[in-house]
């Protein structure tokens, strides 16, 4: 009598735990999905400021065709990189039209008339600080991947995490260049 | 930088947490108990016996509950805040947007003191009973990292949830300040010493970026103006100490009591160590 109750307690602690984690395993990847999801919302801002953008440099700079060019093709791919939803190939592109957009105020830096319109200076602060936010974002998504991957690892959640098909997430990385030495051409 | 940091702080933000909303109980019941006991000597002196105390405890309850809840708009009252435009403003609610995705908080609402001194404070009762002001000074004399720093560092007072007792503290103790240097202990108590050093740590954070809040402790320590409407109630709340300092750095006696910060030389030293 005694071993069967014995039994029974031990069968529901067990149970209790298994639900216990996989709640908090559920919890987790929905932070991570949301994360992503903010992330997603912050590029979305950015491919919509760009036309703008091109377009009050045009009046300026037509003859930078080349910058301008080389922002709208990367916004083009960053946009169909995004519908693939394949995280290492979207980061690469949002990396590349990082680069240029860059360029793009670099090369503003050279037109004193473009530098004191008021459009142009509220777009780059709108840039600016979407620029911001995407990084920001990426840190939540990247802090929330490790706090993620951390608990399917784990013993003995990595037990549950593998019979319930939790998988590992990937880390939305920068872009390993712009860690490395500013290359000078004269 | 993640892994090995975020452990040990979340250890400490927990412990933290249950400290503030155990203080601000303490708070409030002090402010009750002393209405209670100063209606009960004026009870027995007018001899409205049972009846009366019944309404001292009624009126006690009622004053007590209108500290809690109006705490946050009397700080904003006492600051002269005024919610700031979102096209006046720009910078600063693209900042504050940035730095709760970062954070994962719910964006504040958001207000501005006109006042060249720079300094900041973040009050309310919950992350998603929020606000966050900053005075122009601060916004037109920092740059945009430096602003980050500080933004960051309010937000943490809001993720921390160390804004609640802070803000009960501006009614409760308030109420209390005629009992002098006890109600400078009581807000001691109520607030902590290390609540500043604790959200520059956790601003830095959420900035990855110690530097930038160094910058800016640097500018204001470097700034000897401070905010022309202030109350000693709400010392706490502030960034920066708004009290008047003097060749020493040091304010009067009875704002001593009332002051929570540590030197500013102090805070810099520590993010230099970081």
């Amino acid at each position: 009598m005694v071993a069967v109750l014995v039994i029974i307690v031990i069968i529901v602690v067990v149970l209790l735990a298994v639900a216990l984690f996989y709640n908090g395993l559920v919890r987790t990847r929905n932070r991570v999905d949301n994360a992503w999801s903010q992330i997603d919302v912050q590029l979305k801002r950015r491919y919509d400021l760009i036309p703008n953008l091109v377009e009050t440099v045009k009046g300026y700079a037509a003859h930078e065709r080349q910058t301008l060019e080389a922002v709208t093709a990367a916004r083009t791919n960053a946009i169909s990189a995004q519908q693939t939803g394949n995280v290492g190939q979207q980061a690469q592109a949002e990396n590349v039209l990082s680069g240029a957009l860059k360029s793009l105020f670099a090369v503003a830096e050279a037109y004193p008339d473009l530098k004191a319109n008021q459009n142009f200076l509220q777009l780059q602060e709108e840039l600016t600080s979407t620029e911001d936010r995407i990084a920001y974002a990426r840190q939540f998504y990247n802090d929330s991947v490790l706090n993620y991957n951390n608990k399917i690892q784990v013993f003995p959640r990595n037990l549950l995490a593998s019979s319930f098909n939790f998988e590992k997430r990937v880390y939305f990385e920068g872009d390993p260049e712009a860690t490395g030495p500013v290359k000078v051409q004269f | 930088m993640t892994e090995s940091a975020s452990p040990v702080a979340r250890r400490d933000f927990h412990g933290e947490i249950r400290r503030n909303q155990w203080h601000t109980l303490v708070i409030l019941l002090a402010f009750g108990g002393l209405i209670t006991v100063v209606g009960v000597i004026v009870d027995l002196l007018v001899g409205l016996g049972i009846l009366g105390v019944i309404v001292v405890l009624l009126i006690a309850a009622l004053v007590t509950v209108a500290a809690y809840a109006s705490a946050t708009a009397v700080a904003l009252a006492y600051a002269h805040a005024r919610p700031a435009d979102q096209s006046e403003f720009r910078r600063y609610h693209n900042l504050v947007e940035g730095l709760c995705i970062a954070a994962g908080l719910p964006k504040p609402d958001l207000y501005v003191v006109d006042d060249v001194a720079p300094n900041a404070f973040a009050a309310g009762r919950s992350p998603r009973h929020a606000v966050l002001v900053a005075t122009t000074g601060l916004l037109d004399e920092l740059n945009r990292v430096e602003l980050e720093g500080v933004l960051a560092h309010e937000l943490s007072h809001v993720k921390n949830d160390d804004i609640l007792a802070a803000t009960v503290a501006v009614t409760a103790v308030g109420g209390l300040v005629i009992l002098g240097p006890v109600a400078g202990e009581l807000m001691q108590f109520a607030v902590g010493s290390r609540r500043e050093v604790l959200a520059d740590a956790s601003g830095v954070l959420i900035t990855r970026y110690p530097p930038g809040l160094c910058a800016a402790l640097k500018k204001i320590q470097a700034n000897p103006a401070v905010v022309r409407h202030h109350r000693r109630a709400m010392s706490q709340l502030w960034f920066e100490s708004p009290q008047a300092r003097d060749d020493h750095g040091r304010g009067s006696w009875l704002d001593r009591a009332f002051d929570t910060h540590p030197p500013l030389a102090e805070r810099i030293r520590f993010l230099e160590s970081m």
